[in-house]
């Protein structure tokens, strides 16, 4: 056990992430942190009398940052986000520097000079947007990305010298941002909950399912899964050799360093409840800065390179890790010599055949795995390892005893068209009964766009009213290789093709079966689909495997504008219906506390009978206001939901061209939502521009 | 206290108990050579060496035989206890300390032997069942026990002027043996593991015996020359720190300790003493469960060290870093070792990247074979040490999967509902749970992947009583080419309910007699398909008698059986119903026809309550408690101001919050399972009684188990 430098109590329960560290005054450090309260607790050190100060914010805090964003000055400030805004708040003056609302809400704080400007910006992430402020509240970028933001930083991840952003969100992705173009895009196995960057061009990042790890540039360098999740990523040399650990906080209490480059543990300590953060700096005034934990509990310990158990010598790892490797592979060799040929066995030659179709025939239409022995060998269970499919990690497929057979279906239902790995382990054995069974592992591929199925191109072409249509100069054969990378082709392909002239082919959705033809005749490209997200991917699909950099496509989705404009008209009423509700818990509010100071004066002059009454009224509206708690809280959830449906419908839009303006359009298309301006709206959709 | 840890070598397997430190004889003594170490592993090799420069001395190794399960030493009383016993199938082999083979002896035993103790010229073995006792190789004495026998020992036999050996009996006692017949049983709290003689020797009197327990308990056991015994003192740890499996005693620094080795891999030495509990001073924790510990000065002269092998051989030193050794000594040998490990990381070096050649060799003519051949491939098998035990403290299951590889995944599989504790500390595998499908027949499946250099997985689980299955596990080691091993438990239908000693002062009240025409054999098969700790066979008897207490709800089940009858007294009205059910089911199976009677009476109803509403009104209190603490947390601006606006009451709830918390999850889930044993009861009340349940009754009662008022006129809802 690693060996703290200090250690105190903050006495405040405190939600985890949200734990930052801010020198207000431009020289102390302060570790400041959002309690369960919805307070903002500023610790100062160096203050003795009254070395703890809150902050009221009314709202649910979700983010907290602290960092220097006015030009010219060493004094930080501090970022707060809450469900509903942001805040910008100068603790050494004690004055705001500004307010936002931002209905979207804050998930993600970053600070730092983008790759254009000169001064710092206030990053912002929330419900699929992203936006910077200046240090005066004006907004200077506003983008949208995939799903909901969950964590953002600001760095040079290209090393061309300028500032990138990078944004991890809930869709499995890390995106690259140069100003407010995604320039790359990086797909994980869950949510992105923690990035923090490393110089040069290396960056660390957590995901939801306890995986850390590190990407140099765009390459992962290595990463480790753990069964409990990540609540904090922080960088600090703790071993004292100039470079920088990734520190991470788990939500099991233990905090960890690695060495960033390969992963390996150097430090270890274990707190008594989850961590809610790490920060790092000079805390004891000691001139050089320590490494500050924080659990939910309220409980801080400090460490610095002292901490770190001087162990006897390296030596003696290198003898345990021998002696354990001659163990191995003695126990290997034993495996070969000793392995016998009588017995409950199975055949040398046996094989595992793999077959992946997709089938409408079962229950509910799926992608079908189907595992089969060459000979009559028994399969008595399988396991599939594969991320983002299952609810966790692995798929277990134990048949009954009965029904144990040398063949298994297995089907697979993946909800997001990804590539998947899907890691087969199949246990074969000679019969049912035995106490071993030989151990197949092998590796397949999902391709993209597995959950389609290839359909017979309908003979009578009832044209779809929503299409996308853009001139494409390709052979067809290339149109086939693409087809056959990324969908599960079956043997026979109901592609209606000359070969030369033109290609057609249906597919439908397993999800909710909707068709989707996409024909290529006289260099001509369409895609008729009433599913934009699907149209929007294929579009990219295509242009990445075919080296598009320019697609200028002509678009109709009728349906789609008329959800866009319900949408609007909902966000519309939904904001009516919050601030009617806030008036009228506010009124009650105020008849509650006319109704305590009445209960409290009948009481007083020993009038039970009108006291009970007004109790009892108070009981009434105390039961109405949880009501009203409850709608507005479904209230805002919707409105979220809705918004969040907005900005897909934008981000869709912008992915069925390819070009490099995506953010001028992106731009052109909020000011058009925001003046509900529907027909600027059909105009974005259908050609690209005004 | 820490201790730091050498490795030395990583032997084979090596069984518990087989590796011993050679008391240091005068020669030695006089040329300050360091204690030497004896090994029999399970290959059948026996290998004595010494630590010379951190490196291993090999003086002597005798070829492979049969697997050895023990390692005493012995000799002539008076002189050097250095003459090295082993055991070995049914024989016992002697060498003395250069080699040289000085005795074989086949005892004779029916079964192989399973433990053995040497004294001068006695010798005792014993297998699962039988006793022997071999005075200078002549068959002196033999006892048939009933239970499974864990360990053997005698006590001073100089200074008890005779042999008195004492067995520790699967269940929960030791047997003081006199001649072929038990003397004396005295009961203790939890199954005798293992057994030391007090200080080596057995005290002062000769007649002091520490028992380590099941339950990671110690005591101090006081045995007079008629039998009488007394318990000197009982040393208790928490549960979790897991089963004794080997314990050593050692003088050092002028004061006796007492090491102490766990399955959980933990390593504890404490200060010891007749008079009192010992206190813990020094701690070591492995990952792997400890098989053999022993104390002496095996690296360098007159320094102590604990010497430990673990499951899968390692065999590493304990030193204490800080204690008053001459600081110079270390310092000088630590840069010998620096130089000596060079040669020593070389020499594996050259073993390892020989093996690898071996290997790919091996390798290839394998997947060659995979080509061609379709002749049946059959991996060796691996040893597995897997044991599935109840924590009485904290009323869960144990199960702990141990392999001699490392381990890559482990399936687990059941057909009844089990529930599975994460435990943070014990194991870092991912787990993963997957979705069971109605038709296969699935309650519960699992996969553990475990990181890397992972030998050993410790789970925690508690089930339902009444549920019964098979728990499934399917492990697969690290190892090319790839193969799992299959692991079977049984979940068995009254699986909270333990061996009790067989004076039971109250008298339950209601009872179940079945009759037919069963075996003896078959009678003792159905009870053992219900109840957990019943020996395999059945004693060579006519009645067999049983006692066992719920540790959940207190309760006592009375067994007594014989051919053609069973007899089952308790007041569980749960149980009966479970009993009658299990054992109609396998006697219909077997097509014989059983007569049946039961009586189940108010008063068990009565007792019954009262036990369950007892307990579960402290655990919904306590879980209100906790529920409000939150609460008020949420009220409390900052810690001045709280205590203004808070009565007391409320002030010391929350400043209690973490010992209630504490004491709350040390019974995970108690809420909970006696709601559903109380709703079990209510179920089988009305069924054994034949009655109809009220409309709603069900619901009500569902209903009032979840506020604490309501529990004391539970019994209203019980028809009578």
């Amino acid at each position: 056990m690693a060996v703290p430098l200090f250690s105190l109590q903050l006495r405040h329960s405190i939600i985890p992430r949200l734990v930052t560290i801010g020198k207000y005054d431009g020289s102390h450090y302060c570790v400041t942190a959002a309690t369960s309260e919805n307070k903002i607790l500023i610790h100062s050190p160096h203050k003795p009398e009254k070395d703890i100060s809150y902050l009221n914010i009314n709202q649910k805090i979700t983010a907290l940052l602290a960092g220097k964003a006015i030009p010219n000055d060493e004094k930080d400030i501090l970022v707060v986000g809450t469900v509903g805004s942001v805040l910008a708040y100068n603790v050494d003056l004690n004055s705001d520097l500004f307010y936002k609302e931002i209905p979207d809400g804050v998930a993600a704080i970053s600070i730092g000079k983008l790759s254009s400007m000169k001064d710092p910006a206030i990053i912002i992430g929330g419900n699929c947007s992203i936006q910077a402020f200046d240090y005066k509240g004006n907004e200077i970028l506003w983008t949208v990305t995939g799903d909901n933001v969950r964590s953002i930083i600001v760095m040079d991840v290209d090393l061309d010298g300028s500032n990138e952003i990078l944004v991890g969100s809930d869709d499995y992705e890390i995106r690259e941002f140069k100003d407010d173009i995604i320039v790359n895009e990086i797909s994980e196995t869950s949510s992105i909950c923690s990035l923090i960057h490393f110089s040069p061009g290396r960056f660390a990042y957590a995901l939801d399912n306890g995986t850390v790890g590190v990407y140099d540039k765009f390459r992962r360098v290595w990463r480790v899964k753990s069964k409990s999740s990540v609540n904090f990523l922080e960088k600090y040399d703790l071993d004292g050799d100039g470079k920088e650990e990734l520190i991470t906080g788990w939500s099991n209490g233990k905090v960890d360093a690695r060495n960033s480059i390969t992963g390996e543990v150097i430090f270890r300590d274990v707190l008594s409840t989850s961590i809610a953060g790490i920060v790092v700096g000079d805390y004891r005034r000691a001139g050089k800065c320590q490494m500050i934990v924080i659990s939910t509990t309220g409980e801080v310990r400090g460490y610095d390179n002292t901490s770190l158990k001087v162990e006897s010598g390296v030596q003696t790892n290198v003898v345990h890790d021998l002696l354990q490797k001659r163990q191995i592979l003695m126990a290997e060799l034993n495996n070969y010599t000793k392995a016998s040929h009588e017995g409950h066995g199975i055949p040398g030659d046996t094989r595992l055949i793999t077959e992946v179709s997709v089938s409408e025939e079962t229950i509910d239409p799926c992608v079908l795995l189907k595992l089969s022995t060459n000979n009559s060998m028994i399969l008595k269970a399988v396991t599939i390892f594969a991320e983002g499919i299952f609810e966790d990690e692995t798929q277990v497929i134990h048949p009954k005893r009965d029904n144990v057979s040398s063949e298994l279906n297995i089907s697979l239902i993946p909800p997001k068209d990804i590539l998947l790995d899907i890691h087969i382990r199949a246990f074969v054995g000679s019969s049912v009964d035995i106490d071993q069974f030989h151990v197949f592992e092998l590796t397949r591929q999902l391709p993209k766009f597995s959950m389609y199925l290839l359909v017979n191109y309908p003979e009578n072409e009832d044209v779809l009213q929503s299409y996308v249509k853009f001139r494409l100069v390709e052979r067809v054969q290339r149109l086939d290789l693409w087809l056959s990378q990324n969908f599960i082709v079956p043997q026979t392909t109901p592609v209606k093709s000359d070969g030369q002239h033109f290609w057609k082919i249906a597919i439908k959705s397993l999800r909710d079966s909707s068709l989707t033809c996409i024909t290529f005749e006289k260099e001509m490209m369409s895609i008729f689909s009433e599913n934009i997200n699907l149209t929007a991917d294929i579009i990219q699909s295509l242009a990445s495997y075919l080296n598009l950099d320019q697609i200028d496509s002509l678009a109709e989705f009728p349906k789609v504008l008329d959800d866009l404009w319900r949408n609007m008209q909902t966000v519309k009423t939904l904001q009516q219906n919050s601030i009617k509700l806030n008036t009228s818990i506010a009124d009650s509010s105020t008849l509650l506390k006319n109704l305590i100071v009445q209960a409290e004066d009948f009481r007083l002059l020993n009038d039970v009978f009108n006291m009970e009454k007004c109790l009892n009224e108070i009981y009434l509206i105390d039961k109405q206001m949880i009501q009203n708690h409850q709608v507005t809280c479904e209230n805002h959830e919707q409105l979220l939901a809705t918004l969040k449906k907005i900005n897909t419908i934008i981000q869709n839009a912008s992915r069925i061209r390819v070009n490099n303006n995506k953010t001028e359009i992106i731009t052109t298309y909020r000011q058009a939502v925001a003046s509900e301006n529907m027909t600027i709206l059909k105009k974005l959709i259908e050609s690209g521009n005004k | 206290m820490e201790l730091y840890r050498v490795d030395y070598t990583l032997l084979g397997m090596v069984s518990p108990n087989c590796m011993k430190v050679l008391p240091i004889s005068q020669n030695d003594e006089t040329e300050k050579k360091t204690q030497k170490i004896i090994v029999g592993d399970q290959e059948g090799i026996v290998q004595m060496f010494q630590i010379r420069k951190g490196k291993i001395n090999m003086l002597f190794k005798t070829l492979p035989l049969e697997k050895i399960t023990e390692v005493c030493l012995g000799g002539a009383l008076g002189t050097v206890q250095d003459k090295i016993f082993l055991s070995m199938g049914s024989s016992v082999r002697g060498y003395t300390k250069k080699g040289r083979l000085f005795l074989s002896f086949d005892t004779g035993l029916s079964e192989p032997i399973k433990c053995m103790y040497v004294t001068g010229n006695e010798l005792l073995v014993s297998g699962r069942h039988i006793f022997n006792h071999f005075n200078d190789c002549k068959d002196s004495n033999t006892y048939l026990c009933p239970e499974l026998i864990n360990s053997i020992i005698s006590l001073d036999i100089v200074k008890m002027q005779g042999v008195m050996p004492i067995l520790a009996c699967a269940d929960l006692c030791i047997r003081i043996l006199e001649g072929s017949t038990v003397k004396e049983t005295f009961y203790l709290p939890s199954e005798p593991i293992c057994l030391h003689l007090m200080k080596n020797n057995g005290g002062s009197y000769g007649n002091e015996v520490l028992v380590g327990l099941k339950n990671g308990h110690i005591v101090l056991l006081k045995i007079e020359k008629n039998a009488s015994t007394i318990c000197l003192w009982e040393l208790k740890t928490p549960s979790k720190k897991g089963i004794i499996t080997c314990i050593d005693c050692y003088e050092f620094s002028g004061e006796d300790h007492l090491l102490v080795g766990r399955q959980s891999g933990s390593v504890e030495i404490y200060s010891l003493d007749s008079h009192s509990v010992p206190i813990e001073k020094f701690k070591h924790s492995c990952s792997e469960s400890i098989t053999s510990i022993q104390g002496g000065a095996v690296r360098n002269y007159g320094i102590p060290e604990i010497v430990v092998t673990t499951f899968t051989g390692w065999l590493f030193g304990l030193t204490f870093a800080d204690q008053n050794i001459d600081k110079e000594i270390i310092l000088d040998s630590s840069n010998i070792i620096l130089n000596d490990e060079k040669q020593k990381i070389l020499d594996i070096r050259t073993e390892v990247s020989d093996l690898e050649r071996l290997v790919a060799i091996q390798r290839n003519r394998y997947l060659e074979f995979t080509q061609k051949s379709s002749r049946p491939s059959v991996l060796p098998y691996l040893a597995i040490k897997n044991s599935m035990f109840l924590d009485t403290d904290n009323l869960i299951y144990h199960l702990i999967i141990e392999l001699e590889a490392t381990i890559d995944n482990i399936l687990l599989q059941c057909n009844c509902s089990i529930n599975f504790i994460d435990i943070e500390n014990n194991n870092s595998a991912v787990v993963s749970k997957s979705k069971c499908k109605e038709e296969d027949d699935n309650k519960l499946l699992i996969t553990y992947r475990c990181q890397l250099n992972t030998t050993k997985l410790e789970l925690k689980m508690w089930s339902h009583e009444g549920d019964h299955g098979v728990l499934t596990a399917y492990i697969t080691p690290l190892l090319q080419p790839k193969s799992c091993q299959v692991c079977n438990f049984s979940i068995k239908p009254l699986l909270y309910h333990q061996r009790t000693n067989k004076y039971v002062t109250c008298q339950p009240q209601s009872f179940l007699t079945l009759s037919g025409g069963f075996s003896l054999s078959e009678a003792h098969l159905w009870l053992s398909n219900c109840l957990p700790g019943i020996p395999e066979k059945p004693t060579a008897q006519e009645n067999i008698e049983y006692s066992f207490k719920s540790i959940i709800v207190d309760t006592i089940i009375l067994c007594a059986y014989s051919r053609g009858s069973i007899n089952i007294k308790t007041d569980n009205i749960t149980a009966i119903s479970i009993l009658k059910d299990n054992i109609s089911k396998d006697a219909t199976r077997k097509n014989i026809k059983l007569d049946m009677s039961y009586e189940v009476s108010e008063n068990s109803l009565i007792l019954m309550i009262e036990a369950i509403v007892s307990k579960l009104k402290l655990d919904i209190i306590n879980d209100k408690k906790l529920k409000l603490i939150d609460a008020i947390k949420q009220l409390s601006v900052n810690s001045s101001t709280a205590g203004e606006s808070l009565t007391k009451e409320y002030l010391t709830l929350i400043s209690n919050e973490n010992e209630l918390k504490l004491d709350v999850s040390q019974r995970p889930f108690r809420m909970q399972r006696l709601q559903a044993i109380m709703l079990a009861l209510f179920d089988d009340w009305h069924k054994l009684k034949g009655l109809n349940m009220k409309p709603n009754s069900r619901e009500d009662l569902q209903e009032a188990l979840q506020t604490s008022n309501a529990l004391d006129s539970l019994i209203s809802m019980f028809e009578l």
